[in-house]
């Protein structure tokens, strides 16, 4: 019984029909999300007691450096899969991921910097988060550049498989390591949420926008594997009568 | 099954030391980025002194990263890969014994010649010893990732830069603590609760990278 | 609403450029991400569909010869 389901996962025209449903409301749903979510904190959130108005990018400064985290995670479980039950959509997904998780890291590390500039007030701070960002973005960077190096695609979801899991050994060690590079050189602690607790008012919306981003995430997951599937598998018949439809 | 490792590993060893080139070149590397060091940082002896342990763990870095892209090369070029994966001999083996063989050619020369260039970076003497110590963990940590990286890429035509995207950021914590080391026993505070850490790091690097090692080097024969 | 007027919201006491360009980025990034899968999508099935046709264009042409 749930073994037809996993196999079912695994069909490609199953996941393309399914992906296509799944979309047609999670999409919008989406954006309503984010756009609900990032109004209420640029104008229904009260501005913060110590850094005014330019707190406001947490509302996605978090969200997109929680996601493009797990991001990571589900790139490397996606090439685990695709490594242990040779399952093609599981391949797809991993090469998917790798640019996405990119694009969201990138975006951490911008909203990271400009959120700095008005509170520290330098454009760049090497600190345990931002510098963790930077390593992490270089570990997708990696994947993505593995996958393009190699002529042979079957090989190259293979090679990068490999690389993602060895990276999902390792981040846990690189952000310990980092964060405690960060204490033996900045005694003084600047936490951005540390110490104070959160107000509710600033609470809720930060949630929404997490939530929001991580349906962003799976609607771009969804929305990748479509336009991959359907160009890996072109000639086949399925993809055939599902074109002219 | 560890027959395999240590034929491997004399026989890369060997092979090292019949082209001395194998060993001195790493050295030589090392040399050159030491004296751009000074050249670019000024010769001021407390600032270089101050920046030594990082500069030295950087160098060490970049000098791992040199010698190891032509790990699998030779043995991929002439077959030599391919009938070892067909012999039917524990391929995890033989991935430790080209690992440990890439330490013991790169690693163990620059371990022992790490407080020359200590000293022409003006370390205080208090650091040489520690630096030694955290080399001898922190390469068999980059010897590891190393010969993975070379595994992975040994197949592709250009394979140099994207060795280093993929090495350095793995790398990031064998430099922080390597470091850290070194500038803690500089400043005098204890230093082996990290080294153990280090080592352990090294262990598990060497128990667990020739998994990998092996199944990367299944996928570039079949390019 | 914690601000009175459209451009208090605008300026948000002298941080407005840093908050809006971040939302600005963000909203570029996000919608490159998704329309970008789309627009592949659309141009797969549209080649697709004209290579579809081409053959069955040929088949009709060859059974009109045979």
């Amino acid at each position: 019984m749930a073994w037809t389901w996993f196999h079912r996962l695994g069909s490609p025209p199953w996941i393309y029909a399914f992906a296509g449903r799944l979309l047609r409301f999670l999409l919008p749903l989406t954006l309503l999300l984010l756009l609900v979510g990032s109004i209420w904190g640029l104008a229904f959130s009260p501005p913060d007691f110590r850094q005014g108005n330019s707190y406001r990018i947490i509302y996605i400064h978090v969200p997109v450096s929680v996601v493009s985290l797990a991001g990571y995670y589900v790139m490397a479980i996606a090439g685990a899969v695709s490594l242990i039950w040779r399952l093609k959509v599981a391949d797809i997904a991993m090469r998917v991921a790798a640019p996405i998780g990119a694009g969201l890291t990138f975006l951490a590390l911008v909203t990271g910097a400009i959120w700095g500039k008005p509170t520290w007030g330098t454009w760049w701070v090497w600190d345990a988060r931002i510098t963790s960002m930077v390593v992490l973005l270089f570990l997708y960077l990696g994947v993505y550049a593995l996958y393009e190096a190699y002529d042979n695609k079957a090989l190259a979801s293979k090679a990068c498989a490999i690389l993602a899991l060895v990276g999902t050994v390792n981040i846990p060690i690189i952000y310990k390591s980092v964060d405690w590079w960060y204490s033996l050189h900045q005694p003084a602690s600047i936490k951005f949420t540390g110490g104070t607790t959160i107000d509710p008012s600033m609470l809720y919306p930060l949630l929404l926008m997490i939530v929001a981003v991580y349906a962003l995430y799976v609607c771009l997951i969804l929305l990748g594997l479509r336009a991959a599937l359907l160009e890996s598998e072109n000639k086949t018949k399925w993809v055939q009568q599902e074109v002219m439809e | 099954m560890s027959n395999v490792l240590l034929k491997v590993l004399s026989r890369q060893v060997l092979l090292a030391f019949r082209r001395p080139a194998a060993v001195l070149n790493p050295l030589v590397f090392v040399g050159v980025v030491v004296l751009m060091m000074p050249l670019g940082l000024g010769p001021e002896r407390e600032m270089l002194g101050e920046f030594s342990p990082g500069l030295m763990w950087i160098t060490a870095l970049l000098a791992s990263l040199l010698s190891v892209e032509t790990l699998f090369r030779g043995d991929y070029d002439d077959g030599t890969l391919e009938q070892l994966v067909t012999s039917g001999h524990s391929l995890y083996f033989a991935s430790m014994g080209y690992l440990l063989s890439h330490w013991c050619v790169a690693g163990i020369p620059l371990i022992l010649c790490s407080g020359l260039f200590a000293s022409m970076l003006s370390m205080p003497s208090e650091g040489i010893v520690p630096l030694m110590a955290s080399l001898f963990a922190g390469t068999l940590v980059l010897s590891a990732f190393g010969t993975l990286g070379a595994s992975i890429t040994v197949a592709l035509r250009r394979g140099g830069m994207l060795l280093s995207l993929l090495l350095l950021p793995l790398e990031v914590p064998v430099l922080i603590l390597g470091a850290g080391v070194v500038a803690r026993a500089i400043a005098g505070m204890p230093i082996v609760d990290l080294l153990s850490i280090m080592m352990g790091l090294a262990m598990l690097a060497l128990a667990l990278a020739p998994i990998a090692i092996a199944a990367s080097i299944r996928i570039s024969l079949e390019v | 609403m914690y601000f009175e007027t459209f451009t208090e919201l605008w300026q948000m006491a002298g941080h407005g450029p840093f908050v809006w360009s971040s939302y600005a980025i963000t909203y570029l990034v996000w919608f490159l991400l998704i329309m970008v899968p789309i627009r592949q999508l659309s141009r797969q099935k549209r080649r697709i569909r004209a290579r579809c046709e081409a053959l069955s264009q040929r088949e009709v042409n060859d059974g009109d010869a045979s």
